[in-house]
């Protein structure tokens, strides 16, 4: 042994705040069995608890969704709100409420035909795309667009949609209480009654073993490959070093846009690609992106800090 | 049915150490909880996790979860905050109050060094990692892991050596006996 490491342990041992500490053994299996029981691994991302935001009661119930056979947990609304019924296919749940009907994805893996039976039985022009997406974003509602027409976003998760004559339509987004991190994403899409425009909505679903991300979340967001870690004025070298730890490798390094412009409006990353051997390890990374490929991510980087 | 019992067994074979990891971080309140929400995260990714040597990256997830409580809890303390958590003697102490006072100058000595450093030295010292194993989890190269050893080591060394006071503690709450 290393003569440091073996003065260090001479110095500190005796000092070790938990060297008396040991768990309760009979308690081990059932926090074992509670983590395994309660945690939605990537195959099973689609389990998803509902958000209770809009709904003053909430009765956990269980449905079982067809083909997929998982248990949802499904938060139900008080009467005075509308009843929640499952789509014909059950790929889909619609919740009136007013003017307007929920809808949430509750089989994210469905075929796309059993999204559109269940539209065209309820009378709605909508087209739902389900994208390979990185775990943060499957489950989550990531984009509306109408064809050929003019859609807004607002500040508060909505849409207006211009009709072609001229009038809007406003269509709003169901609060993701988890997030996407620095992602946009919401946890399903509230259309109103009667809507006779086309929609497209995007969601996201887990992707399959091999197949590549076509949308990447926030590589901290998460169930991400970089959970819970802060990047931004980190170096270059700190935050490989963090790479290496996540088994993750960096697709891309872009230049970050120059100062004083804010944010990444107008900048084109395309444009601005580093060689990863011209990138000091001394430089500051400002952000992160998620790489089309499991394990990877680029990062935004420059000589000063963000 | 297999990555159950294999993720269960990895389980009782590891979580007494991540539950010290984080206790010697973070002190008894909150080191429950890191072990618990490692061991979630772990599952959750188990495809993922490197399962003949799990322990390196048990330990570098809750270190990541235990930065973000720390981070959010504006929690300055350091290691010295542990000592909150230190109710009575231990075995074969003699005078409880110097013991204390002792373990307080080596914890605010060991806050004073730089966190890579810190966090090598106690992989080393308490998880009873070799070098290796730290270097991988601090993310260096074994020779620079030995090096700031020894620069830690020396720097340790004259801190305890040349202030007999609890060092950078402004509280006068701890009384240094006379032995």
């Amino acid at each position: 042994m290393n003569s440091d490491v073996r003065q260090l342990r001479e110095m500190l041992q005796a000092h070790d705040p938990a060297r008396r500490v040991h768990p309760d053994a009979s308690s081990l299996p059932v926090i074992a069995q509670r983590i395994i029981d309660e945690t939605a691994r990537p195959p099973r991302t689609a389990v998803r608890r509902w958000s209770a935001r809009r709904w003053l009661v909430a009765v956990s119930v269980t449905a079982v969704v067809t083909g997929a056979a998982l248990a949802v947990t499904v938060v139900m609304p008080p009467d005075d709100v509308g009843s929640m019924q499952m789509g014909a296919t059950r790929a889909l749940a619609f919740t009136e409420d007013g003017d307007y009907v929920d809808v949430r994805i509750m089989d994210p893996d469905a075929d796309p035909r059993r999204y559109r039976q269940d539209f065209t039985a309820r009378g709605l022009n909508v087209d739902l795309q389900m994208k390979a997406v990185s775990p943060s974003l499957a489950g989550k509602m990531i984009s509306v667009s109408s064809p050929a027409r003019l859609v807004t976003y607002g500040s508060d998760g909505g849409f207006e949609v211009r009709d072609t004559d001229e009038k809007n339509v406003r269509i709003e987004g169901i609060e993701d209480e988890s997030g996407c991190g620095d992602m946009w994403c919401q946890a399903g899409v509230r259309i109103p009654v009667g809507l006779r425009l086309p929609i497209t909505i995007v969601f996201g679903r887990p992707a399959r073993p091999g197949e590549r991300y076509e949308i990447t979340g926030d590589p901290t967001a998460r169930g991400e490959v970089l959970e819970g870690l802060t990047l931004r004025n980190r170096t270059v070298a700190e935050v490989e070093a963090l790479l290496r730890q996540r088994h993750t490798t960096v697709e891309t390094y872009y230049q970050a846009p120059p100062p004083p412009s804010p944010g990444s409006g107008g900048w084109d990353f395309s444009e601005h690609v580093i060689r990863s051997r011209d990138v000091p390890g001394t430089w500051y990374v400002h952000e992160a992106f998620g790489g089309h490929d499991r394990n990877t991510v680029s990062l935004v980087v420059d000589s000063r800090p963000r | 049915m297999h990555d159950e019992a294999d993720f269960t067994r990895m389980f009782h074979e590891h979580y007494e150490s991540v539950l010290r990891y984080a206790w010697r971080r973070v002190g008894p309140d909150d080191a429950p909880d890191i072990a618990a929400e490692t061991f979630r995260i772990a599952w959750e990714k188990y495809g993922r996790l490197p399962r003949d040597e799990p322990l390196p990256w048990l330990y570098v997830t809750a270190r990541n979860l235990m930065s973000n409580l720390l981070r959010k809890e504006e929690r300055r303390d350091g290691l010295t905050g542990l000592l909150l958590g230190d109710t009575g003697p231990r075995a074969g102490e003699e005078d409880h109050s110097v013991a204390v006072a002792t373990r307080h100058t080596v914890l605010a000595a060991l806050n004073r060094l730089s966190d890579g450093d810190r966090e090598l030295v106690l992989l080393v010292c308490w998880e009873g990692l070799d070098l290796r194993q730290a270097a991988k989890i601090v993310g260096c190269s074994r020779p620079a892991a030995t090096m700031r050893l020894h620069r830690a080591r020396k720097r340790l060394q004259r801190l305890l050596t040349e202030d007999s006071r609890p060092v950078a503690d402004p509280r006068p709450s701890y009384r240094r006996g006379t032995a």
